[in-house]
């Protein structure tokens, strides 16, 4: 085990390959759950859950896992995974799972699971796929928050719910609808272009 | 060929353990799940049917059998640890499908309060009977005994004008649950 690469896989998650930003993966939850921070924040939860079980269990199965039939092995572990978050936030956070409603089981065909089972947990050793998958999956989180955090407060003048905004403030009811997402999350991807343009 | 057996034991394997953590997830958490369905659901309308209590009526709730097939869920209110009435549902046919209407009733078999749950009644035709305080408030007092049909068909119940179909079916339901009252009793109480 080698702590720095340990180290390495884990933060490339969180900005260098920061998943809806860099790749541009897995935008519907983002554009679709980020009408308010908890939503936002929940679903990031959710899809890291899934991201890690997901990894682990791939990675600790690679060898067993004949080639052909990888992506129907990945796709039934993912599901599975999903299918219990599903029945998990119903049994105890029932308003977060009216909220996100049917992106929940749609985590099932979103890109960045199976992208990692394919790219990464397939190919290394478990302790590096728990580190990519939580590295992925915090990243996600964090994407989604701050989305959602830019959406509610100046789309509805709250933050958790709470009202935040002078008395006179006028929301910005666009940022809440979907075409509101799309400018948002354009506006983010070329503030990291910007700064990740001086990276290089 | 020897592959195409390993390719099929390995896919097997994995539907059959998903299957397997699947079904003891759905077993652990089914209970909770009924639970906040019918918090969502149920809870407003026990509120309603109840003048006043201190318990939460969905988590105690009790199952009842009816009949071989029939299972309802019983909510029972309480106050200061002591049973004041039981709610459950009667089902009455409308003009959109079933109407369900939960019925409070406190332990003589009278009629606490009466609230429509579900129903694909006409808007602005037939939830003039749903929505109406005044109409479902006829059934409060009543209860064993009582000739729980509308007063066109010789009984107590004055219908809301221009939503008959929905006042037929209200009181249908509140009647159907009338009659089970004393098995759901003494299934509740123990007699």
């Amino acid at each position: 085990m080698d702590g720095s690469r340990l180290v390495k896989e884990f933060t490339k998650g969180l900005w260098k390959e920061i998943p809806p930003f860099r790749f541009v993966l897995g935008l519907c939850p983002t554009l679709a759950c980020t009408t308010t921070v908890r939503d936002g924040f929940g679903m990031g939860l959710c899809l890291t859950f899934v991201l890690v079980c997901s990894n682990i269990l791939i990675s600790l199965l690679r060898k067993v896992i004949p080639s052909q039939v990888r992506i129907p092995c990945f796709i039934v572990v993912v599901a599975t995974f999903v299918i219990i978050v599903e029945l998990v936030t119903q049994a105890y956070f029932y308003s977060l799972y009216m909220a996100l409603g049917i992106f929940i089981p749609l985590i099932v065909v979103n890109c960045i699971p199976l992208g990692r089972a394919e790219a990464f947990a397939s190919k290394n050793e478990v302790i590096y796929s728990l580190a990519d998958g939580l590295g992925m999956g915090l990243g996600f989180t964090c994407s989604l928050t701050a989305l959602a955090i830019f959406r509610e407060v100046f789309g509805k003048g709250t933050f958790l719910y709470h009202h935040i905004m002078w008395s006179g403030f006028e929301p910005f009811a666009f940022l809440q609808k979907p075409p509101g997402a799309f400018v948002c999350l354009g506006l983010m991807l070329g503030i990291m272009n910007l700064i990740g343009s001086g990276e290089k | 060929m020897r592959d195409i057996v390993k390719l099929i034991v390995v896919l097997t394997a994995f539907c059959v353990a998903s299957a397997f953590s699947l079904a003891f997830v759905r077993q652990a958490t089914k209970e909770r799940i009924e639970y906040q369905k019918l918090k969502i659901l149920v809870a407003p309308a026990v509120k309603a049917v109840f003048p006043a209590f201190d318990n939460d009526p969905i988590l105690e709730r009790v199952k009842v059998k009816l009949s071989e097939k029939e299972i309802i869920n019983v909510f029972p209110a309480k106050k200061g640890g002591s049973l004041i009435g039981i709610a459950y549902e009667g089902i009455g046919s409308g003009h959109g499908g079933d109407v369900e209407v939960l019925v409070g009733i406190d332990l003589d078999g009278k009629i606490l309060g009466v609230k429509v749950v579900k129903h694909g009644e006409t808007p602005g035709i037939g939830t003039k009977a749903t929505d109406s305080k005044e109409f479902l408030d006829q059934f409060k007092g009543k209860g064993v005994g009582s000739k729980l049909t509308l007063t066109a068909a010789g009984g107590e119940i004055e219908a809301v004008s221009g939503a008959t179909e929905t006042s037929t079916a209200i009181t249908e339901a509140v009647r159907k649950a009338i009659e089970v009252f004393p098995k759901v009793k003494e299934q509740v109480i123990g007699g």
